[in-house]
């Protein structure tokens, strides 16, 4: 199971940090305990560094989870990326979004404006 | 679909797989060789490799590419398939089912199939190529092999397939993850280029974080076929759209594949410009005109979707194939059912025609024409509903034969034995439950008949006989019933010999008078063997009392029938079905009994014949007929509902008689009222009733009361035992109070 530690600092800035096992079979419990009702600062930091092991479910939850963030206009950063999201990212060539953040944009088309 | 019932797929197309493998492996072993049939069995193993893949069942993968890479080569024509290749793959076969049966862990844990992937991987050595023989060593010695991947180092073919995938959005809850996919496509090629689509994320509040949102299009660069590639998508295809476009799609696929997708075109085309699938200049020429789709496929253009264009006719063909395919899906002649299923819409069918029976009674009591008109209407429905849901259930029995040909290859070797293995009415359907449950006894019957049946080579070219044993299995119809016939043409049953041991075993008296009939029936007893000498095949008179139980617990019979010198044959008599039967109706003291129609030959007033000499037999048209008295087989009494209705009718002792058949046998049943024909659910007797003898099972009447199905075979067999022993007085009650 997944360990997410949401952590408020007083620098204005919001870091996410998960670790552990982000599968379908936590993905659902960590959107409803976790994401929806996020409220994150003007920076977002997120540490995927301790990811061990991730599925389809948990790299969509992360792309919401992004999707969250852009909305509230923060802009946010992936400070580690760990080995497991990695070698997905590199299979289904994400790393647009876990490591060059080019398109973050296409994140939010949809529902958000402008990412600050 | 759940993930378990995914899996349960993969096993039953796992198992077809290797059976379609063993019947492909006999006939070339049998000196038919072709290319189809090498196709055949190396499509077998590849389609096993890659569903296994994707469930990550790696042990099934490692072991099953090396088997393809020899099948492989040997389609190439690299190596030439003998008959110790043959025997070989034989034997990888039989791995790869064992490996089907168990889980990665599983296997892990378990040291003898460890022992025999690695010995098996070790005789494959010889016909592998060197790059084969690698992979085989680090399978043997535990590191890791992975499928290879088909380009050639230099960067391979310019085959260049796109894959458009719109995935069912349960497909994560169904337990299948795009990443297993894609994952395998990686060993079908080289993944140039995938577009993970984000478009369809729904807002926050509607988001199920189990759902699938991502869709996906991929630029493929491989020498895979279009089934190989399909394949790879074959248990998520039902709810999904796939597209799969070959090297030598025109445009106008491609422009026909934007269109069909929900995203917007131009989005569309830029994925598929980044895939490199189109050339940026004809997807924008065709964008802005459709109507100058043709004109961009004619003119001539150097980028690769052009280039393409002129690829072989072959894959246009498959794609022709595909699209066929895919439209025909929907009305696909055959669909997939869990049996389990199937049982449960009999079982329904059954509570239908007792309800129905009980509706056609209170119908009658009402005496309402129209009444009674509109349920003989229902009860003609209910009755084609019950034939053709029973139908659905029935299986042809040449499934069950073909697996006996290996079995007949391999004890013919064991034995050193020359045998030919016949197989006739592999058509003849009976139901699947009396299928499965077959397997044994005739597995026993024919290794018997190879071991003890059929003589060795030198005593059949001694008898002047062909060296070549004949093994024949049959089936076909026979008065309602459905008849499985095991033929050799060895040496007979030695009456002498069984009649020996039976005196030896002291199953029988120095003195005891038997039919040929009754002697062989010995070769049933318990512990009965004749064999000289104990094979790992048969001889230990373990098995032909089995065979026996089996088939009686089928309702069906088992006759033997042999000459010396000429061979034997073995009769097993099957109903057509175990589920809902075409009964009739008889009563004897107020008890209900279901006598099978398919036994009855015709019904006679008991009354205008006389007993001969006292015995329970009578003279029909010059046939000696003996019969039972039920009432007093069941040690029956009158019911209370019985002693009124006779106490107001004065009744008087009518007794019908029920002329039953079974195989040559004939015996009368008497009963006290004929009541007429009756569609019967079978239901089975308790463990409470498993003493008692001559019923085989129960139903539930119309009117809510209990009917015993008659065991008739077992009833017939009692009359004809009473007559024969001559037995002047009544028999003795097979059914004694304390049972």
């Amino acid at each position: 199971m997944a360990e997410i530690k949401i952590t408020q600092k007083q620098n204005n800035s919001t870091e996410i940090t998960i670790s552990g096992e982000l599968t379908i079979y936590c993905a659902m419990d960590a959107y409803q305990q976790h994401f929806q009702q996020l409220k994150v600062k003007e920076i977002t930091l997120f540490q995927f560094g301790n990811i061990s092991e991730i599925d389809t479910a948990g790299v969509q939850l992360l792309i919401m989870l992004m999707k969250i963030v852009s909305e509230q206009k923060s802009s946010y950063q992936v400070t580690t990326l760990g080995e497991a999201l990695t070698d997905y990212s590199n299979l289904f060539q994400l790393n647009r979004y876990f490591i060059d953040f080019e398109d973050l944009t296409e994140l939010t088309s949809d529902n958000a404006e402008d990412k600050q | 679909m759940s993930l378990d019932a995914i899996l349960q797929t993969f096993f039953v197309e796992a198992q077809e797989h290797l059976e379609s493998m063993e019947n492909m492996l006999l006939k070339m072993d049998e000196g038919e060789c072709d290319d189809e049939m090498l196709n055949d069995i190396f499509r077998s193993a590849h389609t096993i490799k890659g569903s296994a893949g994707i469930f990550g069942l790696d042990h099934i993968v490692n072991f099953t590419h090396v088997v393809e890479n020899v099948l492989d080569r040997a389609r190439d024509k690299e190596i030439e398939i003998d008959t110790d290749l043959i025997n070989v793959i034989f034997k990888c076969r039989d791995h790869m089912q064992s490996l089907v049966g168990v889980t990665l862990d599983e296997f892990n844990a378990q040291t003898d199939l460890q022992k025999t992937d690695s010995d098996l991987l070790t005789a494959l050595a010889p016909w592998a190529s060197t790059e084969n023989i690698e992979a085989v060593e680090q399978t043997c010695t535990g590191t890791e092999s992975q499928p290879e991947n088909k380009l050639t180092d230099d960067g391979g073919t310019d085959k260049l397939w796109h894959i458009s995938l719109r995935l069912s959005t349960d497909c994560l809850k169904n337990g299948m993850d795009p990443l297993s996919f894609i994952k395998f496509l990686t060993s079908l090629g080289e993944i140039k280029h995938i577009e993970t689509i984000i478009d369809n994320f729904p807002s926050l509040d509607n988001f199920d974080a189990e759902s699938l949102y991502f869709a996906y299009e991929i630029a493929l660069q491989s020498d895979a076929s279009l089934e190989e590639i399909e394949n790879t998508f074959m248990f998520v295809q039902d709810d999904s759209d796939i597209t799969i476009l070959p090297p030598s799609a025109t445009i106008e696929d491609y422009l026909a594949l934007i269109d069909k997708l929900p995203e917007e075109n131009q989005r569309l085309g830029d994925i598929l410009v980044k895939c490199g699938s189109l050339a940026r200049h004809s997807l924008e020429q065709a964008l802005a005109s459709p109507s100058a789709e043709k004109t961009v496929t004619d003119q001539p253009d150097e980028s690769p979707a052009e280039e393409r264009k002129d690829s072989d006719a072959t894959i246009n063909a498959a794609l022709t194939k595909q699209k066929q395919a895919k439209t025909q899906a929907p009305e696909g002649k055959q669909i997939r059912i869990d049996s389990s299923r199937l049982d449960h819409l009999i079982n329904l069918i059954g509570e239908l025609v007792i309800n129905q029976q009980r509706i056609e009674l209170l119908s009658k009591d009402s005496k309402n024409p129209p009444l009674i008109e509109a349920v003989d209407d229902f009860d003609n429905f209910t009755n084609q509903i019950r034939d053709a849901a029973l139908s659905l259930r029935m299986v042809p029995i040449g499934g069950t034969f073909q697996r006996f040909k290996r079995l007949v290859r391999d004890t013919s070797q064991e034995l050193g034995k020359e045998v030919e293995l016949i197989i006739d009415g592999a058509d003849t359907e009976l139901d699947r439950l009396m299928v499965e449950k077959l397997g044994d006894p005739l597995t026993h019957i024919v290794r018997n008949a190879m071991d003890h049946g059929l003589e060795s080579t030198e005593d059949r070219q001694a008898a002047g006989k062909n060296i070549k044993g004949q093994l024949k299995l049959s089936a076909y119809h026979e008065g309602g019933h459905i008849v499985i016939a095991i033929s050799d043409d060895g040496n007979g049953i030695n009456k002498v010999r069984i009649r020996e041991k039976a005196i030896e075993k002291g199953i029988i008296n120095n003195d005891s008078q038997l039919s040929d009939n009754e002697l062989f029936h010995l070769i049933f007893h318990p512990g009965f063997s004749t064999a000289e000498t104990v094979t790992n095949l048969s001889g230990r008179g373990v098995g032909m009392d089995v065979v026996k139980r089996n088939v009686e617990a089928l309702q069906g019979s088992i006759d033997i029938s042999s000459k010396t010198g000429l061979g034997s044959e073995f009769k097993i008599r099957l109903p057509l079905t175990l589920a809902i039967i075409d009964g009739f109706h008889v009563e004897a003291k107020g008890t209900h009994f279901i006598i099978p129609q398919a036994t009855i030959i015709e019904c006679i007033d008991l009354s205008n014949h006389q007993d001969i000499k006292g015995r329970h037999c009578i003279n029909l048209r010059g046939d000696m007929i003996p019969y039972l008295n039920m009432s007093e087989i069941f040690n029956l009494a009158p019911s209370q509902k019985m002693k009124a209705v006779d106490h107001m009718t004065r009744h008087t002792a009518k007794r019908e008689l029920v002329i039953v058949q079974f195989g040559s046998d004939v015996a009368g049943i008497a009963v006290d009222r004929l009541n007429g024909e009756i569609q019967t659910v079978v239901k089975p007797l308790g463990p409470i009733f498993k003493a008692l003898k001559g019923i085989g099972g129960s139903s539930l009447l119309g009117n809510g009361e209990i009917a015993f199905i008659l065991d008739v075979p077992q009833l017939i067999e009692l009359a004809i035992a009473n007559e024969i022993a001559n037995k002047i007085s009544y028999p003795e009650s097979i059914n004694s109070p304390d049972k």
